[in-house]
């Protein structure tokens, strides 16, 4: 009882900080109904702003515990209510009309799907919620969190290698360890089991994220839709969710994070703008390689403005870039101050030389027969899915520059991970074997939500909408 | 495997492509196609595609014995076997009831020294250990653990029949350090 307890608050508190952060990037609709069908986007804003807040906390010194959970929760609620605005309701697209049977058959379709989703989800949950500990779970995430839900600090025991042996991946940033944490604590006990739940119930939230934000903010629907939920089937996030693992939760939260700044590029609201910092920030604070991905989306954003000549908003996005990387900050600085480093980082700056990387192509091409053998094994058709999406929207010239920055976000995601393993000093045979299956899910994740925000611009806009705008003209800037 | 996997992708492309060449000629029938069609065609090809791939995929996850679900479904374990199940993945299984041993003696936030041969990895006895600490690098543990091997100190004081020490079974033993 006490653990349903505590977990139920601890949800609700990290939802309330969610509503407030979006009530304070001004992209809560008004009205409670509005509200319930953001609830997944609202608990993502939620965990990600808390998390990357506690953990600049924890490594200022400050303790981690349930109450400073609270308290910045509590101020994010605070600080969005006071200083935030309810979305313009203009902006939410009209329900069809109850009176057209087409319309009609569609909301019931509509509502068939939502519930076999619902179904499903709670099958995975019950199907993962008593899985036991293994792999680098065991060695690096839960090990990480255990401690920090005994101890409140950063015990230098687990988190600094001070014991004369490497601890797993000893630079890994920590969001999944403090979610750990704080879940563990709430429940009054450590529940590394039920901790699965938790990582699935991020990813759900990670695709309504990106639902609620395309049915919102685009005003278009259809059956592209499908593309989305495909993602929670996926066999890679499913293996990686079971196995308690932070490739999945880290790559779809990166997702909605170049989501919401494809939103913000393709219509200019800054709401979208200061979502996907958050979002971003929280990806960042996952894995390495996340952290480097999140880089390269923030470059591709920064590319694509340039080449479209859009020196307005490129004030934005240097701001933006710069408080995202102050938000990731204070953890690469405690790993800089302790002289922590990874055996898997390549050897800087040798490895940075073209010359370098293209003296090792017998590396590169095992590599690169790795990747493509992994793309197609774990994420089936979604490379295609992409790649035809991407072809059709250049032919058609429609959202050309958000078909750039998409592209540039994947092909540089696939890049850097190329590099990574190209470059690296240990043995790549073993690295490809044991990791290669997982590291894609980093760029392969991104591709169903920009497949689905491609599939919502080449989605004509019906007769009864065509005519109304969906936001307020001086908000939109991109075209 | 590179090249095959590269041509793989390009059908894959081709064929979806097709397809929403195929919605166009159905839907356009003898008129002259638009690129407002190819932009729907595209929308419901792929559209379609996803409902099958979803459907197919969650077909197999709920009804195939092997999928990573049920799979999961069925390596069901209690709250304490759940930390534990590291050692039981390097067949260190039976040296769990030692560590339960320790965990037991030492007590909650106690700072041990390792001294450690065999499976499993010491991070897995890390976590297994936890809310107990290893003792950092220059720190004075409480305990020292012999974890398969005993070191040369222990075994002169076991020999000594020293009260500090207690013996599990050969090969394991507690040290107290500090509180004996």
């Amino acid at each position: 009882m006490r653990v349903v307890i505590g977990l139920t608050v601890f949800h609700f508190v990290l939802i309330a900080a969610g509503f407030g952060v979006l009530r304070g990037l001004g992209l809560l609709p008004r009205g409670w109904r509005a509200a319930a069908s953001a609830v997944g986007l609202a608990f993502l804003a939620g965990s990600s702003t808390v998390v990357v807040i506690l953990i600049a906390l924890l490594v200022l010194g400050m303790p981690l515990s349930l109450m400073s959970a609270a308290l910045v929760s509590l101020a994010c609620a605070v600080l969005g209510c006071v200083f935030g605005s309810d979305r313009v309701p203009s902006s939410l697209p009209d329900a069809p009309s109850v009176a057209q049977p087409t319309a009609m058959a569609r909301r019931w379709l509509l509502r068939g799907a939502v519930a076999a989703m619902g179904a499903y989800v709670a099958f995975v949950a019950f199907a993962i919620s008593r899985a036991p500990t293994v792999g680098d779970d065991a060695r690096l995430w839960s090990l990480k969190g255990l401690t920090l839900t005994y101890y409140d600090r950063l015990r230098p025991e687990i988190f600094q290698s001070s014991l004369g042996r490497t601890v797993a991946h000893p630079v890994y940033p920590l969001f999944q360890p403090v979610l750990e944490a704080l879940f563990n604590r709430a429940a009054g006990q450590p529940e590394l089991r039920l901790f699965h739940v938790e990582l699935w119930l991020l990813v759900v939230a990670a695709i309504w994220s990106a639902a609620y934000l395309l049915w919102q903010h685009s005003g278009r629907n259809g059956i592209w839709v499908a593309v989305l939920p495909l993602v929670v089937l996926t066999p890679a996030v499913l293996t990686s969710v079971s196995y308690g693992l932070a490739d999945a939760t880290g790559s779809v939260i990166l997702g909605v994070g170049a989501l919401t700044l494809g939103l913000w590029i393709d219509r200019g609201e800054i709401g979208h703008l200061g979502l996907a910092i958050v979002v971003l920030a929280a990806a960042a604070s996952t894995k390495d390689e996340d952290a480097v991905s999140v880089a390269v989306v923030l470059i591709a954003a920064g590319v694509t403005l340039a080449a479209w000549h859009d020196r307005a908003r490129l004030k934005s996005w240097s701001v933006a870039a710069a408080t995202c990387a102050l938000l990731v900050a204070p953890w690469r600085i405690w790993v800089a101050a302790h002289h922590l480093t990874d055996s898997v980082t390549p050897p800087l700056p040798r490895s940075l030389s073209p010359v370098y990387v293209l003296d090792r192509a017998s590396e590169l091409h095992t590599t690169l027969a790795a990747m493509t053998t992994q793309v197609l094994a774990q994420w089936g058709w979604f490379a295609a899915i992409f790649i035809a999406v991407c072809t059709v929207t250049l032919i058609t010239r429609t959202a050309r520059q958000l078909t750039c920055f998409y592209i540039l976000s994947v092909a540089g995601s696939a890049a850097s991970l190329v590099w990574l393993y190209t470059t690296t000093s240990i043995s790549l045979i073993p690295l490809l074997r044991s990791s290669m299956s997982r590291t894609v899910d980093i760029f392969m994740a991104l591709t169903p939500f920009a497949a689905a925000h491609l599939l919502a611009r080449l989605t004509p806009l019906r007769a009864d909408r065509v005519a109304r705008p969906t936001t307020p003209s001086s908000t939109v800037v991109g075209a | 495997m590179f090249v095959r996997g590269l041509a793989r992708l390009s059908l894959e492309v081709l064929g979806l492509i097709s397809l929403a060449g195929l919605v166009v000629a159905v839907t356009r029938g003898r008129k002259r196609p638009q690129l407002s069609d190819l932009r729907a065609g595209t929308v419901v090809a792929v559209g379609a595609l996803a409902v099958a791939l979803t459907a197919i995929l969650a077909i197999h996850q709920l009804a195939s014995a092997h999928s990573t679900l049920n799979e999961t479904r069925r390596s069901v374990v209690s709250a304490r076997d759940g930390i534990e199940h590291c050692f039981y993945e390097q067949g260190a299984g039976a040296r769990l009831p030692f560590i339960r041993w320790v965990k037991r003696q030492i007590g909650t936030h106690a700072v041990y020294a390792l001294d450690y041969a065999g499976r499993p990895d010491v991070l897995c006895v890390y976590l297994v250990m936890l809310p107990a600490l290893p003792a950092a690098v220059g720190q004075r543990a409480d305990w020292t653990i012999g974890f398969g091997a005993i070191p040369s100190d222990m075994q002169s004081r076991i020999r000594k029949r020293d009260p500090a020490v207690r013996m599990f079974a050969p090969g394991f033993a507690l040290q107290a350090d500090r509180n004996p």
